[in-house]
This record gives C-alpha cells, structure tokens and sequence, in this order.
C-alpha cells in the first residue's frame, strides 16, 4: 500500500475514530494513569491494517492498570480536585476512602490532568460533585444597609460579589461555608421566598474528563505525525486537524474549568422585592377589597 | 299612647345618628386629626407635622372570621403582594378591653427605610383596622404615642338595628 494513503488513512482514523469515540467505552478503556500510547490499544483491528499505527501501538498491550481501571470504573476526582483546594470537592470521596498523599501535597498545574497515583478500588467511590444555588427574596426594608451586609459576609468567608444593583445581590462562596453564608443573609430581613437548587455535575464532569483524555491522546498522535509529514501539502493537512482538536481540547478543559469554579463557590442570589406570584405557584388573593388597599402608599397620601 | 310615642322618637333619632361613626378615636399628643372626605378609604387619620400618620377603618365582617384569620390575610398582603417585611407580631387591647392583633412591618419607600403598623379589632359585624405609617425614625420617635392612641381607641356600642 503506498505510504502517503496509509498515512492519511492513520490521520483520518485517528481524528474520526477517536474524537466520535469517546461515550462509555472509551471511561472504561483508559487508565488515568496509563501512558499516552495505551489509548491506542482502543483500535485493535486497525493495528492490523496499519503499519503507522502499528508501529505506535507496538508497546499498547493492555497493562495490568489498564485492565484493573476497567474494572473499577471512573477515575475518582479526589485527587484530581482536592487539588484545587476546594474542601466540598474533597469531601466527595467518603471518609473511610485512603488518601492519595502524593496527589494532595503536590498541587497540579492543570487539575484536569489525570493524578499521578494509580486509582485504588476504594477511590472508585466517590461522591456527588454539587453545584448549589440559593434565591433568597427579603422583605423590601433597609435594602441598602441590608445588601451591605449580604456582601461583607460573602468577603468574609472567603467570597466574592458577581453583582449588586439597588434591590439585587449576587455573591459566591467556597462552598463549605454555603449554609453560614445563606443563614447569616437570611437573618437579615422577613424571609418572603428561599429557594435553593442543587445540580449534580458528576457525569458531565467524568465524560468531560474522558473526553479531554481522549482529545489529548489524538493531539499526541497528530504532533507525531506532523513531524513525521514528508510534503508541506501532508504537513498543512496534519496542522488543520491539528487546530481543530487543539481547539475542542481547549474548550473541554475551559468547561472542566468551569464546573470546578461552580462546585468551588456557591451562588447566593437575595433580592429584595414582592415575591413574584408565578415564582411561588399562585398565591392566594382574597376577594376583600379592603386588603388590597392596606399600605404606606394609600396611608401617607394626605 | 301618643304621649309615648312621641317621646320615644327623639330617643330613637339619637340613638341612630350616634352610630355616624362607629368608634371614638383618641388623637394622640402631637396630631391633628384630617377631614376626610366621604369618598375616603379612611373613617379617621390624624397627621403629625414630620408625617407619621394614624388611621383608622370600619370594614363589615363579612364574612365572618376569627382574629387570627385576619391576622394572616394582612400578613400574607403585605409581604407577599407589597415586599413589606414582617418585623414583629403583639396582642393589643383598646379601652374597651376589646383584643386585637398588631402586625409591624418595614418597607422602603423611594429608598427611605419606612415603619408600618396595622392593627385589627374584630367585632360581630365590624372589623377595624387602624394603621400607623412614616419614616422608620419619625415612627420610632412617636411609637409612644401611636400605643397611647391604639390603647384609648373606643369601639362605640351601636343599637341601630342593622348596625
């Protein structure tokens, strides 16, 4: 077979193959841990046809991690987050779960890095990833005094303000304070409406991880091959593929980035007005004209 | 016969014309009673010159509820329709021994921190509602003498049949 079509076929294997790839097979497949080169082995029957490839995959045997991650499942996030500091992301894992020193005293550069340790059985388990939202609606007294102290108490535990405008606060905090942050915002006027949402991100978050892990792996390949490339025409082929892979890499990791940031901090929104009628599920209106025409409003018009 | 008639009449005439207005209020020191005319949701309001304002209304209790009924419409008004914040809840009592219930709230107006109070008595036929208003610190200032006029607030006995 001539050796420009082989190429092209490895090239044209690699991005197709791999990049459409990547569902639950592919979580069960790769090893955190495991060289580049042993996600290679996903490809069995094209080994065969492909000398390239061949020649790539020659050390792609399955490994003992590699065939112990497949049955273990998922990589754990322990390692991977507690990384980042993140307190709520380490409890994750249960308590009785061994630690990963190695993983937790070296912080990495990037955190969607697969951890250096191997994954043990126990760290299979591990815990939801949560990211909590909370809508606080106050009585509309002291609004500005009030939305001082919303912001001062976010500061203090380690927060930081997203927005405020005359009658809205948005603060985030680490999440492990979330609860004396939303108590300390609740006492500080009538509460008229709380709604607090949790969403749990842990499987969008492990098959961003494979993703990204698979992604990385065709990136590898393609770097080879470009250095490998004889003509400029191959080279320019390679280098467009290249960006284009670079590209969802980038956008896989901005995403992990993201979920970690969320999971990270907690969102407190207090706004300070009537509870909108559709946002409680109808409220009652009683028919006493008398009740609607209680307030400052008609009062103080003398 | 005719004698008795006649001399029941005036009784009877007098009788109707002092139900005019259910209640005596008692303005308090430092407040001028309004004339309020017929239009008006108010039977009575009285002013301080800083503008905390007390009025009072006569409402027919129809249908009949008890206190804590509506104790809890007014609540569930304020807060729910107007943003007003619930600050605190007390049993009152007025001259004639009659209980009620006393709801203050909070409520800024053009971003000024505002005191509202509302008040119910609850009678057979009648609910009143008086209600104290103004900026958080004129409110404060005359809390003293909103209590004083809730406290000598008299609910008049009423013998006009229909009353």
């Amino acid at each position: 077979m001539n050796k420009i079509t082989m190429w092209w076929v490895t090239v044209a294997f690699l991005c197709l193959g791999f990049s459409g790839g990547c569902g639950a097979v592919a979580t069960k497949e790769v090893a955190p841990g495991a060289p580049m080169e042993a996600s290679a082995a996903r490809a069995p029957a094209a080994e065969a046809s492909l000398d390239d490839l061949a020649m790539m995959t020659m050390d792609a045997a399955p490994t003992p991690s590699l065939a112990k991650n497949e049955a273990e499942g998922p990589e754990p996030l322990e390692a991977t987050l507690s990384n980042s500091g993140d307190a709520r992301l380490a409890q994750a894992v249960p308590a009785g779960a061994p630690k990963q020193p190695a993983a937790t005293t070296e912080p990495a550069d990037d955190p969607s890095e697969p951890p250096k340790p191997a994954p043990t059985a126990s760290d299979a388990v591990a815990g939801p990833l949560l990211i909590y939202t909370a809508n606080l609606n106050l009585g509309v007294f002291e609004t500005t005094k009030s939305i001082d102290a919303v912001e001062t108490a976010a500061r203090e535990a380690g927060g930081y303000l997203v927005i405020r405008d005359e009658a809205t606060i948005t603060v985030r905090v680490p999440s492990a304070r979330f609860d004396e942050v939303l108590k300390k915002a609740m006492a500080l006027g009538d509460v008229l409406a709380r709604n607090v949402e949790v969403r749990d991100v842990t499987d969008e978050y492990y098959d961003l991880q494979t993703r990204l892990r698979n992604q990385e792996a065709v990136l590898e390949r393609l770097k080879e091959l470009l250095e490998r490339a004889d003509t400029v025409e191959d080279a320019l082929k390679v280098e467009a593929q290249l960006g284009r892979v670079a590209a969802e890499v980038e956008q896989i990791k901005g995403r992990l980035k993201l979920l970690r940031e969320l999971v990270t901090f907690s969102t407190i929104i207090v706004r300070f007005q009537p509870t909108a009628v559709e946002d409680v599920g109808g409220k009652v209106t009683l028919p006493f004209p008398w009740l609607g025409t209680l307030g400052l409003g008609s009062l103080l018009r003398l | 016969m005719k004698l008795v008639r006649i001399s029941i009449l005036p009784v009877l005439l007098t009788l109707a014309s002092a139900c005019g207005r259910p209640f005596a209020p008692a303005t308090p020191s430092g407040f001028v009673e309004l004339d309020e005319p017929r239009s008006s949701t108010y039977d009575y309001r009285a002013t301080t010159a800083d503008g905390v304002v007390v009025s009072i209304r006569v409402v027919k209790h129809r249908p009949r509820g008890e206190l804590v009924f509506w104790e809890r419409a007014i609540e569930n008004q304020l807060r729910d329709q107007g943003g007003y914040s619930l600050l605190d809840k007390r049993d009152v009592q007025n001259q004639n021994g009659t209980a009620g219930r006393q709801l203050r709230f909070g409520h800024d107006e053009a971003g000024d921190p505002h005191l509202y109070y509302v008040t119910i008595f609850a009678t057979k036929k009648k609910l009143f509602i008086v209600e104290a208003g103004g900026t958080k610190e004129q409110v404060e200032a005359s809390t003293a003498a909103i209590e004083e006029a809730i406290r000598h607030f008299r609910i008049k006995r009423c013998w006009k049949l229909g009353c």
